[in-house]
């Protein structure tokens, strides 16, 4: 009976979030759905943030930031006071780290204890970080300024942008409409008169293809975006990964680990072994193997989570009645399971790199 | 209707990266059957499924990962070139 009202519940609001709100309230209001700017690199908020030369302070940077504070919050949180009995915040704290715990004791073995903090870390820092992009007001609330070249933009109401279709794409910015964009939003004042020449200026460049230059198309940059849709956050990480694995292994297997590249111990025996000359040309693909790990972990984790996004930019104007909520849990999945993809290949390399292949030369 | 070169030249990136994403074909075979041989060996062994549930999230990540490349490639093809 609860489980049949708790449906019920969910088919009602979807109802009327992904229905009723969207195609009969909001239209008419200005405020219906606006299509955010998708773009590869994070987008720039400050540049020169705080008067220091070259700081360039992005919306993935903030997003990076915040999953960390968000994260050391919580585990604060959670260890400041430990107590026998654990509180709910360290009894879920417990649960994660015993399952992730268990989890690189059942891959590595002995080595578990050593490789266990760097993956834990990677694991709920991506999970948070993933999670970050579900929060509502993430992708949509920002800095509002002119439509650049090539994106879409929309007429502004006050502080929003004013949308009054429902599944309205917006208008497609051109140069010109930037220029003019540009010159009404700076010279306001005692500027005017230029301000307006240059607009003319721009609408007489324009009126070669017979358009106008809009002067009111405007987007939205977001103050915070979701850290792995930037390649340099999932290639940094990814290179931190590599290199934590050969660490691993150095320490290990000593100077012995670079056996597995360039391997001598093969050359000593070949008189013996002439097929050991085999296992010196795998050595060399071992490297290529090694570089190709930085760049399938980096575009991995991009990829789906950078897709996860656009997804979830798109599918209210695809279908708007009730796949954004499948999509969204969708997407609570996908986080979990990139955070957890990354970890647990972490793990894996680490362990192969840790584990000595001499000992089985003699079969 | 005049077609002028960039237009030409954007219609071009739209079509590339939509060809470019003919790549996850070969990917979502592979996921297929790798979740196949998964639940195949499952059914045979339920009691090893924890296992196999971890080796099969791992083999996923690797097909998905060339699912991933040709992405990137429409991604390029669209936003960067």
């Amino acid at each position: 009976m609860k489980g049949l009202l708790i449906l019920l519940g969910i088919i009602a609001s979807t109802v009327i979030f992904c229905g009723v709100v969207p195609f009969v309230v909001m239209p008419g209001a200005g405020i219906s759905m606006a299509l955010p700017v998708i773009s590869v690199p994070g987008e720039k908020l400050w540049e020169d943030f705080l008067g220091v030369d070259g700081l360039t302070v992005t919306n993935t940077l903030i997003g990076t930031l915040l999953a960390d504070v968000v994260l050391l919050a919580f585990a604060i949180g959670a260890t400041r006071t430990m107590r026998d009995v654990p509180g709910r915040l360290q009894g879920l704290f417990e649960v994660v780290t015993d399952a992730l715990y268990s989890l690189a004791k059942s891959t590595a073995g002995a080595n578990a204890r050593k490789i266990f903090p760097l993956m834990a870390t990677i694991f709920l820092f991506l999970l948070v970080a993933n999670w970050i992009e579900l929060v509502p007001g993430v992708d949509s609330v920002g800095l509002m300024h002119c439509a650049e070249d090539g994106v879409n933009g929309y007429p502004k109401d006050g502080v929003t942008l004013k949308v009054d279709e429902p599944l309205d794409a917006g208008t497609r910015a051109t140069e010109a409409d930037y220029e003019a964009c540009y010159a009404k939003e700076h010279d306001d004042g005692e500027h005017a008169a230029e301000g307006e020449a240059t607009a003319a200026a721009a609408g007489e460049n324009s009126g070669e293809e017979d358009t106008a230059a809009r002067d009111d198309l405007y987007v939205v940059t977001s103050f915070v975006r979701a850290a792995a849709t930037d390649l340099n956050l999932t290639l940094g990480l990814a290179v931190l990964a590599v290199l934590a694995v050969q660490y691993f292994g150095i320490r290990a297997l000593g100077l012995g680990y670079f056996a597995k590249f360039i391997n001598i111990p093969a050359l000593d025996k070949i008189d013996r072994e002439p097929m050991g000359a085999m296992d010196f040309a795998v050595g060399f693909l071992e490297i290529i193997s090694e570089i190709s790990r930085i760049i399938s972990f980096g575009f991995r984790l991009f990829g789906n989570i950078f897709a996860g996004q656009v997804l979830l930019f798109v599918i209210p104007f695809l279908a708007g009645a009730l796949m954004p909520l499948a999509v969204y849990g969708f997407e609570v999945f996908v986080g979990v399971l990139q955070a957890f993809v990354f970890s647990m290949l972490l793990l894996v390399f680490a362990t192969m790199a840790m584990t000595s292949h001499s000992h089985d030369d003699s079969h | 209707m005049q077609i002028n070169g960039a237009d030409f030249i954007s219609a071009m990136k739209t079509l590339g990266a939509g060809l470019a994403m003919i790549g996850v074909i070969g990917p979502g075979i592979g996921i297929g059957l790798i979740v196949q041989g998964a639940l195949t060996a499952m059914g045979r062994n339920p009691d090893a499924s924890g296992q196999i549930i971890t080796n099969m999230i791992l083999g996923i990540a690797f097909a998905e990962a060339v699912a991933i490349y040709a992405l990137v490639v429409a991604l390029i093809i669209l936003f960067v070139l």
